[in-house]
């Protein structure tokens, strides 16, 4: 009898059937991709940030300890893949003695401030290559690039190394290198984060390990404290995958060398400080995941309710017919369970199946999970959703209506239907509440949605900021379902007179019955508002942080193509001139840079010519406090001695505008600090190049005259956005190697904000995909099948004298009603839902934002899919009119 | 007096002014067939009828269930297309369903639409012929007055009993004064003397609109109050007066 049944549904009813599998389909492929892109987020998460490690430890000897004894045990470490000793020797300085430009016999003498040598082994490059990078030249004496600028110094050339105590010592520079990880490489091994050195040093030089130790054995009696030993050691980064296992791994190794070591070694655990960030970029995928991924899967669920429901009135004739012909409860109970089971199964395949795709074209890996046993969870979990959901749309209702209905109430209800429970105590009030009393909490300053305390082992990720969101999401559902049921009942004579365009003398009476299906067409508006909110918010999330990651590039690059001059340089502002005709710049406008002192901090200042620094580079208002950025820079430009400050400045010297600042600043003439009075114009946040805390901008006209050099810092390069890695290759073959030359493009790939190993990008092509199909589907399928539903009540209308331009008409108003309110609730909740997300998850932007990005183009597909679905169901739940047999269906007439 | 099956042209019935009648008929069957497919069986539901029905003609439609009567019907109303000969409407000018309101179909079992009241559920088929929704309103409140529910007039289909939506098609159907009213059991759920007001409602339409009528029905007492009798047997439709109820159904004229 089940089987007959079941090949009944099939037969009889398989569009239906195959919609709602579709739905239970839509809702386990969403799970399971999740679960793929989590798989292959932490899987290449540890992988990709122990990519960049230039250096895995650097293990300190201390003071009086013996450096080959901690080489052994650095080398018999387990998991250590290589060891070398690296020897740090301090100098007063360097000095080089060059020939003058533009005069071969003259010659001039470079002296440097106070350095670092370090003596290398002749393997360390082959073992540690992301540690050096050779500019010019090849192995041997190689010059830092900016020590080499100081100096004036290349490959071939001569330097001496200061001595305390001894005759300085002369090398000859066999190359030029970069340091790319400085910061790491010259860590004060052990220190807390906070006293580490604000930079690394200015002059290096490398040296092999024999010249080295020729060049500063002889230091060792008289000053032992100016040189130290580190172990350098490559460890194996065969790591667990998922990041906070691996940093616990990671620094469990690095302890147990300590405690073996007996005080005699410090880890500089450069692993461990990676694996820590990318641990806490791995709490936030788990958090994105939750906040932008379920809500798909939840209204998958609710999609698939929807086509359910959309099926009920069958269902239930069907049942009270089963009913008067002798079935019992039990039996019918089976019988919805099979239809029940056959769409769960059906649509578990069809999902898995799906995801498993869309995982191997989206991240290459069809799994959904790291590990088997994660793959089985995940595979598992979106299976068990997909079973739930569709007991929870087919077999639930029908148990229940089986308990209460009897036989005559089989018959359609429509219209009269009671207020909902909800509805009578204000649910969705209380839920818009609650929503913004937690989003209210969680979006103080202050709040850390991640917390991963540095050497903690434990990440505390607070996901209960995700109930704000959640309330807001099921809150404004039922508002919207509210405020449908209320438009359509008690302002039926409006929507009569806003569809009256398109349903001319039906207008009335089309009124009338969506009045009458107020409840599911409600609940149908419901879905799409919500669809249309998903994809709203997410879409404008991903906008607002690759807007957010294009600010954070562009503010630490300064430019499209910044062109950084090394300190000392004298180099003025006529030297834009030559870099303005480099093919692809269209302007290239210098700023200087220099150290003053506002009372006693040392602050960065920028001199600009507000006339024409945004030619150069963008200024948004954001950067600026107080006024748009045209206002503030009118501001310096009116008063040359005016200066931007930061707002911390301006609290901490309670200025007010026009209040004078006296600022110590070096003249270049004398080398001495000079007072230089200016006058507070208004603050400033960002700047380009600038760094994150105080620093101050002013006129650079007036900083020139003032401290008696118009030496420039930066270029900034303007290239419209256009091929700025390769404007920036030709800029470089042009000033040589010893220019330091960075594009916008490149920069970007390497600042990226946290979520960097977290391939947001790969999560959002999901979710904005999915977004699609629930939008199109909460549109269209369901009207579609609403009105499928009706084809009785069609078939009728036709008899009685319906045309097809009836029915459009007819049809056309529901769907306008259903795609006006819909597409309206949606933009409404979706903007309400994409603020809360980018002020929850504000910890992901760097910058944090001042406006969303709103994606214009995404959101007109959306709304054009959605318009262009419901056009098509239009078109199709009318079809019938123009066929040749028009009666009402045989069996029910 | 016509016959379906009969060939011979009718004389008009005794009770009409022979000025009053049109010269062509409302609808004209000729050999018509249909067949349609329920599951895997291939149904004859009419076979090769030959019919008609001129202004003023009051036809009773008799047979046993799943004879063809309610198919028959709907082919004279143009609702479904024969499977094989030829339906026309030279009366009317056209197709049925290019002219609305000039032929209607009151359905066995429930027509309503269940998402309109009773007042728009009779008012829509005037709002179909382009009448303003004020009109259709008030004559539909009219209609319903006349046959006797005008109570009734914001109740959903819902809620009625089944007679009172049979009435309530019945007022739908007669709203725009068709000229070829066809009826399929439409005193089935009524008691007798409802059932008799419904049949006297329909034939003083039929008169008083110069209509032609076709009432599909099992009640021997209907189908005595018209002078036509039609008689439906697996498909083949023959003149009531030309069968016997024991004839086998070869026995039919027209053949």
């Amino acid at each position: 009898m089940k089987l007959t049944w079941l090949l009944g549904l099939l037969r009889h009813r398989g569009p239906r059937l195959v919609a709602t599998a579709a739905g239970v389909a839509v809702a386990v492929a969403l799970l399971g991709t999740l679960g793929a892109f989590l798989a292959a987020s932490t899987a290449t998460m540890t992988d990709r940030a122990t990519r960049a490690v230039a250096v895995d430890w650097q293990v300190q000897v201390a003071p009086g300890g013996a450096p080959a004894q901690l080489l052994d045990a650095v080398r018999t470490a387990p998991d250590t893949t290589a060891a070398v000793p690296v020897d740090f020797g301090q100098t007063s300085g360097f000095v080089a003695v060059t020939r003058a430009t533009g005069d071969p016999a003259a010659t001039t003498t470079q002296t440097t401030g106070p350095g670092v040598v370090l003596g290398l082994p002749e393997n360390y490059r082959s073992l540690f290559p992301a540690a050096i990078r050779v500019l010019a030249g090849s192995g041997g004496v190689l010059l830092a690039q900016q020590t080499a600028a100081n100096l004036h110094a290349a490959a071939g050339d001569t330097i001496q190394i200061n001595r305390s105590g001894l005759a300085p010592a002369s090398v000859r520079v066999d190359g030029i290198v970069a340091l790319p990880q400085a910061d790491s490489l010259f860590q004060r091994v052990g220190a807390a984060p906070k006293s580490q050195p604000p930079a690394p040093p200015d002059n290096v030089l490398l040296l092999p390990e024999a010249q080295w130790h020729q060049v500063f054995d002889p230091l060792a009696p008289a000053h032992p404290d100016q040189l130290s030993t580190q172990i350098h050691a490559a460890r194996s980064h065969r790591l667990p995958a998922d990041p906070a296992q691996a940093y616990n791994t990671v620094v469990g190794a690095a302890h147990n060398l300590e405690l073996r070591a007996a005080g005699a070694a410090m880890v500089g655990d450069n692993l461990a400080a990676t694996l820590d960030k990318a641990r806490g970029d791995a709490a936030y995928a788990q958090v994105l995941f939750l906040f932008l991924g379920l809500p798909g899967a939840v209204l998958a669920g609710l999609f698939t309710a929807a086509v359910a429901a959309a099926g009920a009135s069958r269902r239930r004739r069907e049942q009270a017919l089963l009913r008067a012909r002798g079935a019992d409860a039990g039996q019918l109970v089976q019988l919805v369970a099979v239809e029940a089971a056959a769409v769960g199964v059906a649509g578990c395949v069809a999902g898995l199946g799906a995801a498993a795709l869309i995982g191997w074209l989206t991240f290459g890996s069809a799994s959904f999970g790291s590990t088997t046993a994660n793959a089985v969870a995940w595979g598992a979990a979106a299976t068990s959703t997909g079973l739930v959901i569709a007991a929870a749309t087919i077999l639930l209702p029908a148990y229940r209506e089986l308990r209460t209905a009897t036989v005559v109430a089989g018959r359609v209800v429509v219209g009269r239907a009671e207020t909902p429970r909800w509805s009578r105590y204000g649910l969705d009030l209380w839920l818009l509440a609650g929503g913004g009393a937690v989003f209210w909490a969680t979006s103080r300053s202050g709040y850390q949605l991640v917390l991963a305390p540095e050497g903690v082992p434990g990440i505390s990720v607070s996901y209960w900021a995700f109930a704000g969101p959640a309330l807001l999401w099921a809150g404004s559902g039922l508002l919207v379902w509210r405020l449908v049921e209320l438009l359509l009942g008690r302002g039926r004579p409006i929507v009569a007179a806003i569809i009256a365009p398109l349903a001319g003398n039906l207008a009335t009476t089309s009124a009338a019955m969506l009045s009458r299906r107020r409840r599911p067409l409600a609940r149908s508006i419901v879905l799409l508002g919500l669809a249309v909110a998903f994809a709203a918010s997410t879409a404008t999330f991903n906008a607002t942080y690759r807007q957010q990651a294009e600010v954070d590039a562009q503010l630490t690059n300064g430019a499209d193509v910044t062109v950084s001059q090394p300190p000392g340089s004298t180099a003025g502002p006529a030297a834009a001139a030559q870099l303005a005709v480099v093919a692809g710049v269209q302007a290239a406008e210098p700023i200087q840079h220099r150290f003053g002192y506002v009372g006693t901090d040392l602050q960065d200042l920028y001199g600009i010519n507000p006339a024409t620094i945004t030619r150069g580079t963008s200024l948004p208002d954001q950067y600026f406090q107080g006024g748009t950025a045209a206002e503030l820079l009118g501001r310096l430009a009116a008063a040359p001695d005016s200066i931007l400050v930061s707002a911390e400045t301006v609290n901490d010297f309670q200025l007010r505008p026009g209040d004078l600042l006296n600022l110590r600043l070096p003249d270049a003439r004398t080398g001495q600090l000079i007072p230089v009075p200016f006058h507070y114009a208004g603050i400033v946040t960002e700047f380009p190049t600038a760094p994150k805390d105080s620093f101050l901008v002013a006129n650079a006209a007036y900083l020139a005259t003032a401290t008696g050099s118009d030496a420039v810092g930066a270029f900034l390069v303007d290239t419209g956005g256009q091929d700025t890695a390769a404007i920036a290759g030709r800029i470089q073959a042009l000033l040589g190697p010893s220019a330091t030359v960075t594009d916008v493009g490149t920069v970007r790939g390497q600042v990226g904000s946290s979520l960097t190993a977290v391939d947001l990008a790969g999560l959002t092509r999901i979710e904005l995909g999915f977004a699609l199909v629930l939008a199109a589907a909460g549109g269209g399928l369901v009207l579609a099948l609403g009105l499928a539903e009706r084809r009785r009540g069609i078939a009728i209308a036709v008899a009685l004298g319906a045309r097809r331009r009836h029915l459009r008409r007819l049809a056309a108003s529901e769907a306008l009603v259903l795609g006006g309110a819909g597409l309206g609730a949606g933009a409404a909740t979706g903007w309400v839902l994409a603020e809360m997300l980018v002020a929850v998850l504000t910890g992901v932007f760097d910058p944090p934002p001042a406006t969303i990005a709103v994606p214009w183009a995404y959101l007109g597909v959306v709304t054009v899919l959605v318009i262009g679905a419901l056009a098509v169901a239009t078109a199709v739940a009318t079809r019938p009119a123009g066929q040749p047999d028009i009666a009402p269906p045989r069996e029910e007439v | 007096m016509s016959s379906g099956a009969d060939l011979e042209r009718p004389s008009p019935e005794d009770d009409l002014p022979e000025d009053d009648l049109p010269e062509e008929d409302l609808v004209e069957c000729r050999r018509v067939s249909r067949h349609y497919r329920a599951g895997t069986a291939d149904v004859l539901a009419v076979n090769e009828a030959d019919c008609w029905v001129s202004p003023g003609m009051l036809v009773a439609l008799t047979g046993p269930s799943g004879s063809g009567k309610s198919t028959l019907l709907h082919l004279l109303a143009g609702l479904e297309r024969p499977t094989s000969g030829r339906i026309s409407w030279p009366a009317l000018g056209g197709m049925p369903r290019d002219l609305p309101g000039a032929v209607a179909m009151m359905f066995q079992g429930p027509s309503l639409l269940p998402d309109l009241d009773v007042v728009e559920n009779v008012g829509l088929p005037l709002l179909l012929t382009g009448e303003p929704a004020g009109v259709a309103t008030a004559r539909a409140t009219e209609m319903l007055r006349k046959v006797g529910i005008a109570e009734l007039g914001a109740n959903l289909p819902e809620e009625l009993s089944g007679g009172q939506a049979q009435r309530v098609a019945l007022a739908r159907a007669l709203i725009t004064r068709p000229r070829l009213i066809l009826a399929d059991e439409p005193t089935g759920q009524l008691d007798r003397a409802t059932g008799s007001q419904v049949i006297s409602v329909l034939r003083q339409a039929a008169l008083e609109f110069g209509a032609g009528l076709v009432v599909a029905t099992h009640d021997h007492a209907v189908a005595d109050r018209f002078g036509v009798r039609w008689r439906m047997y697996n498909g083949r439709l023959v003149a009531a007066e030309d069968v016997d109820d024991r004839a086998t159904p070869s026995a039919g004229v027209g053949r």
